[in-house]
Order: structure tokens, then C-alpha cells, then sequence
């Protein structure tokens, strides 16, 4: 394959443009709280714009070079913080959109964005948030944990699904002995608030404030067919999926669980086990076995 | 003229699938922001392949960054390659603009001083991306809210000496030339009389939002000003018509309006060659810069 060709260098005196130029535009907000922490607003940071930047800006009628400067500054905030408050609405909502921005702002400047696409904005929030004194709680964790779920489960690749009719191209015992692939886009969930229904009050309903409640529960993130979807499960579904996730084989998976169950479970396993799967396939969860057909 | 003329069309966005799918609307093709679908999977391969079995797309992106210090991203072009393959796009065009500073990328559209080395590195940058692609690449003219006292030459003379010394296309937003000529204070007519015409591939028209100080911001969530309008019926005249494309990105219209608002072009359009018919006849090579007296 022939590699690509040489980039040209660039003129020194572009880098230096853009390396200040980056700078100011990226440069936090000064934000004043009110005394109650409730409300408030920002100020753009223009002191903090690289002298020799400015003094290379033209000023036009009332508008200085810094202020031309900051409607840069201003856009790139405001471009950011628009796409996470879209992307996270349920963290937005619990800590408040001034806590909330300011968090993002943090965030943003100790983890700039790296990609050039947006969905990959947040890929790092989860890593800040377990160094943050301040948002470091376990909701926060949580909220932030579901909602990027479903960022992934929007675009994750997808690979050609297991349908029942191809079994029986594949010997039983074959399908027994490999892992079952679940799609790239499919995850699993475990709440301790009832997170996911705040999140489809919000998405559906239009809600404005949540009240999270305690819960602990199970669900499935996956890409259904007009997005991403969360479904239910119950502890016996999530611990399967959750050993099928792991690459363990399905007949290992199922020995493994029964070896840890009461009768009465053991029976709920195996009087529902084949309901579930015809289910789960429907919703596309699982991705074609790679076995060779039997001969 | 360097390409087909594709038509009248509009910007593709999410809002807009159900009723592409549902009444398939009068457009002649789509644009689409080659970022939104240089993804491994999910709706938006979906959609764009259930809008590619009806119209022409033509792929546009932002994220390039061929002014940026850096050097290509050919993982990128790499992708953005791949996409050209699916959409079989006639051409591909970005900006005229930097995008990112080390591995910081900004996602915004900045500008740069309008140096002869500035142009010079861009060219260079800009004719290995044409290489790279294999299909003809557009660079569009930024609007922009900043100018450097170390410009050595006006936004014009800088768009044309790149694009000619990469010897690629001219992705023209009209809205942008206006919006940058009240920003900047220049004339619009002294930027759009010194374009060469023959390069430009398609033309892009939008709404702009005024800021408390008169400044312009390219929001791209307002119709068509006046204004923008006379500027694209001198550009429809010099270049005997081009694709135009529509961009409406936030605070969307019902689709129809949207619609609706594409077709003003088409009103420009016919109505420039009937003026042009009655004053010239066959002959509608006549003098541009009187239709806008």
C-alpha cells in the first residue's frame, strides 16, 4: 500500500498564531454564584487572551480585539456545554446547569476535546469525575456512567445477528461451547437509582426537574431500531447476559449460574431460559456465533 | 464550469428524515456534514443510505482543518474516503479554516491571517487532499469575526491564490460574504466581482443572526436575508447557475417551510433568466454587475 504523502510544515508564525489562538478561545468562564449556589452567571476571561494575539487584531467601530476575541471564546463554550447538556440530561438536572457547566468546563479543560467528532467529547468524563472531590458521588458516577451508555449504543458498529434460523446450521453442542456475542452496541446496566426512568421522563415527557429515588436494578443499553433503548431485566437475565458479555461460553454460562441458585431459581431459569432468548434475539441482541457450520 | 449542476437542495439533518421518507419533497438533491456519518454504525448509515435510493448527496465537512499547523489526518481522509464511496458524492468540500491546535480540536471554523505563506502552505496541504480523495475538493470562504493586521492581502485575494494554486474548487457561501463584509466593513460586490467563476462547484445560502454591536453571527437559523439574496442572483449570473444548497441548523422550520425557503432560490433563478432573456435575448453573457444597480 503506498503511504501517504509528506504534510507540508507549517509557517512558525502560524503555529504561534494558533497555539494562543486555542488558548483564549478555550479559556474557562468566570463564573459568579449567587449566594444561595443556585443561580448566577459567567464572564468571559479576556484578560487571560494572549497579548501578543490581540495586539494583532483589528478592532471594528465599538468592538475591541478582545471582545472580537471572545465571541470565539464565547461560541466554543457554548458549542460544548450545548452538546453535553443534550448528551447528559439526567447528570444536567441532578447537579443544576450552572454546577453542571461548571463541571463540564472543568472536565474540558483537563480532558480538551481530541476528536473530531463530538461523540467522543465525554469518553474521559468518568475517568475525571473518580478525581473530583467535588462531583465525585456516587449518583454523578452513575448518571454520567448510564448516559454515556447510550452515547455509545447510538453509532457502536454492529455485527451481522444471530437469528434462530441459522442454528440449525450449526451443531447444538457447537453453540453450546462458543460465546455468544452480544452486539458492540449492547451493555449492561446496573442502577442503584432509578435513573433510566428519569431519563425517559425527561426524553419523553419533557420533565424539567427529577427526584431520584433509590432502587437497585438491571437493565440492558442497546441500539433498537430508531436509537438507542434501555429494557429491563431481571437479576437471573442480567447475571446470564452479564457471563455472556464476558465471552463465557452459553452452556458454561448456564452451568456456572445453576451452580449458584436455590431450587426455586433453578427452576425459573429453566422454565423461562428459552422465552428470554427468543426475546432478546428479536431485539437483535446477540451477534451471529463464529462457528464453522457443521459438516 | 467545472461540474454538473445538481440543482436546488437543502442541508440534511435528523429532523428532517421522517418526512424525506414520508412525502419525498420537490429538493433535487442533499448535503450532508460528512462528520455526522463517518460513524461505524447506526442511524445515521441507515437513514443516509434510505435517502442515497432517492436523491444525489453531496458531502461536506467541517472538521478537516487545512490551515491547521498540523500535519493531514489521513485516518481521516481515510474515512472521510470511504464515505465518498458510499455516497458517490460528485465532489467533497471543508473550509478555509484551522480547526485544531496540537491534538486540541476546537469545533469551530477559525480563521487565519491572510499571508502569501499562509496561502502558499494551505495550497500545498489543500491539492494532497484532492490527490488523496480522487474526486474534485471545494473549499468554502469562512465567515468570520476576526481580521489580523497581519494580512497581507484581502479575504478575496487570499480565497482565489489558494484555490488556484491548489488548483481545486470554490465551495461559495454567499451568506458568508455578507456576513463578513459587516463585520469587516468591505464591500460584498468588490469580493464577489473578483472571483473566478469557473471553479466554483456549488453555493451555499443561509440566515445570520445580528448581535447587540451590529457584528453578524452565521447561525444559520433565519431565512434569507434580502441582501443575501441580490449577492446569490450575481452569483447565479456569473456562474450560468450551480448547485445551492440551503443550510438551516438550529431552530428548525417545519420541513415544507424548509423547503419552501430552498425553493426562493429557484424563484431567483427563474426570474434572473426571464430579466436576462428579455435584456440580452440569447445572450446571456451580458455585463453582471448591472443587474445589481
Amino acid at each position: 500500500m503506498r503511504s501517504p504523502p509528506e504534510s507540508p510544515i507549517a509557517p512558525a508564525s502560524l503555529c504561534r498564531l494558533q497555539e494562543a489562538f486555542g488558548r483564549a478561545i478555550a479559556a474557562p468562564f468566570v463564573f459568579d454564584s449567587t449566594p444561595d449556589g443556585q443561580g448566577g452567571d459567567y464572564q468571559l476571561d479576556i484578560d487571560s487572551y494572549d497579548a501578543e494575539l490581540v495586539a494583532d487584531i483589528r478592532p471594528r467601530g465599538t468592538t475591541s480585539p478582545h471582545e472580537r476575541l471572545g465571541i470565539y471564546n464565547q461560541q466554543y463554550w457554548f458549542r460544548l456545554l450545548s452538546t453535553m447538556q443534550e448528551e447528559y440530561p439526567v447528570t444536567e438536572r441532578i447537579l443544576g446547569t450552572l454546577e453542571f457547566n461548571k463541571m463540564v468546563m472543568a472536565y474540558l479543560t483537563r480532558f480538551p476535546p481530541d476528536s473530531y467528532t463530538l461523540t467522543h467529547l465525554s469518553d474521559r468524563l468518568g475517568q475525571f469525575l473518580t478525581h473530583q472531590h467535588r462531583w465525585n458521588r456516587g449518583l454523578i458516577r452513575e448518571s454520567a456512567g448510564l448516559e454515556y451508555l447510550f452515547i455509545r449504543a447510538f453509532d457502536a458498529p454492529e455485527r451481522p445477528a444471530f437469528h434462530p434460523s441459522s442454528q440449525t446450521e450449526y451443531h447444538r453442542d457447537e453453540i453450546l461451547a462458543q460465546p455468544i456475542g452480544l452486539q458492540p452496541h449492547w451493555f449492561l446496566f446496573e442502577e442503584h437509582w432509578n435513573l433510566v426512568e428519569c431519563r425517559q421522563a425527561i426524553k419523553q415527557e419533557g420533565v424539567a426537574t427529577i427526584t431520584p429515588v433509590a432502587r437497585h436494578g438491571h437493565w440492558a443499553v442497546y441500539r433498537g431500531p430508531d436509537g438507542p433503548r434501555a429494557h429491563r431485566l431481571n437479576w437471573l437475565q442480567a447475571r446470564l447476559l452479564d457471563a455472556l458479555h464476558r465471552g463465557t461460553p452459553l452452556g458454561q454460562a448456564c452451568d456456572e449460574l445453576v451452580e449458584t441458585l436455590d431450587g426455586n431459581d433453578v427452576q425459573e431459569l429453566a422454565g423461562n431460559i428459552g422465552t428470554w432468548f427468543a426475546r432478546w434475539v428479536a431485539m437483535g441482541w446477540f451477534a451471529s456465533p463464529s462457528v464453522e457450520p457443521a459438516r | 464550469m467545472a461540474a454538473k449542476n445538481l440543482g436546488i437542495g437543502i442541508g440534511l439533518r435528523v429532523p428532517h428524515y421522517a418526512a424525506i421518507q414520508s412525502t419525498a419533497p420537490a429538493v433535487d438533491f442533499f448535503e450532508i456534514i460528512s462528520e455526522n456519518f463517518m460513524v461505524e454504525g447506526g442511524p445515521p448509515l441507515r437513514n443516509l443510505s434510505r435517502v442515497l435510493e432517492q436523491y444525489p448527496v453531496v458531502q461536506h465537512g467541517v472538521s478537516l482543518g487545512i490551515a491547521s499547523a498540523q500535519g493531514l489526518d489521513f485516518e481521516y481522509l481515510d474515512r472521510l474516503k470511504q464515505l465518498a464511496r458510499m455516497t458517490d458524492t460528485p465532489w467533497l468540500s471543508d473550509h478555509l479554516c484551522w480547526t485544531r491546535s496540537g491534538s486540541h480540536h476546537s469545533h469551530d471554523l477559525l480563521p487565519v491571517p491572510y499571508t502569501e505563506e499562509n496561502a502558499t502552505y494551505i495550497a500545498d496541504k489543500a491539492r494532497i487532499v484532492q490527490d488523496f480523495i480522487e474526486r474534485p475538493f471545494a473549499l468554502e470562504n469562512l465567515s468570520s469575526y476576526v481580521s489580523f493586521k497581519s494580512s497581507q492581502m484581502t479575504e478575496w485575494e487570499f480565497y482565489r491564490r489558494v484555490i488556484e494554486a491548489a488548483d481545486i474548487y470554490m465551495m461559495l457561501d454567499v451568506n458568508n460574504v455578507y456576513v463578513s463584509s459587516v463585520n469587516h466593513g468591505f464591500d460584498p460586490m468588490d469580493y464577489l466581482r473578483s472571483l473566478p467563476y469557473e471553479r466554483v462547484i456549488q453555493v451555499h445560502v443561509a440566515g445570520h443572526t445580528e448581535l447587540a454591536d451590529g457584528s453578524l453571527l452565521d447561525t444559520h437559523n433565519r431565512p434569507v436575508r434580502d441582501e443575501v439574496w441580490q449577492l446569490y442572483r450575481y452569483v447565479h449570473q456569473r456562474t450560468g447557475g450551480v448547485s445551492t444548497i440551503l443550510e438551516w441548523d438550529a431552530d428548525f422550520l417545519g420541513f415544507e417551510d424548509t423547503v419552501a425557503q430552498a425553493m426562493i432560490a429557484r424563484r431567483h433563478m427563474t426570474e434572473l433568466h426571464d430579466s436576462l432573456d428579455e435584456q440580452f435575448g440569447d445572450q446571456v453573457d451580458g455585463d453582471p454587475d448591472a443587474l445589481t444597480a
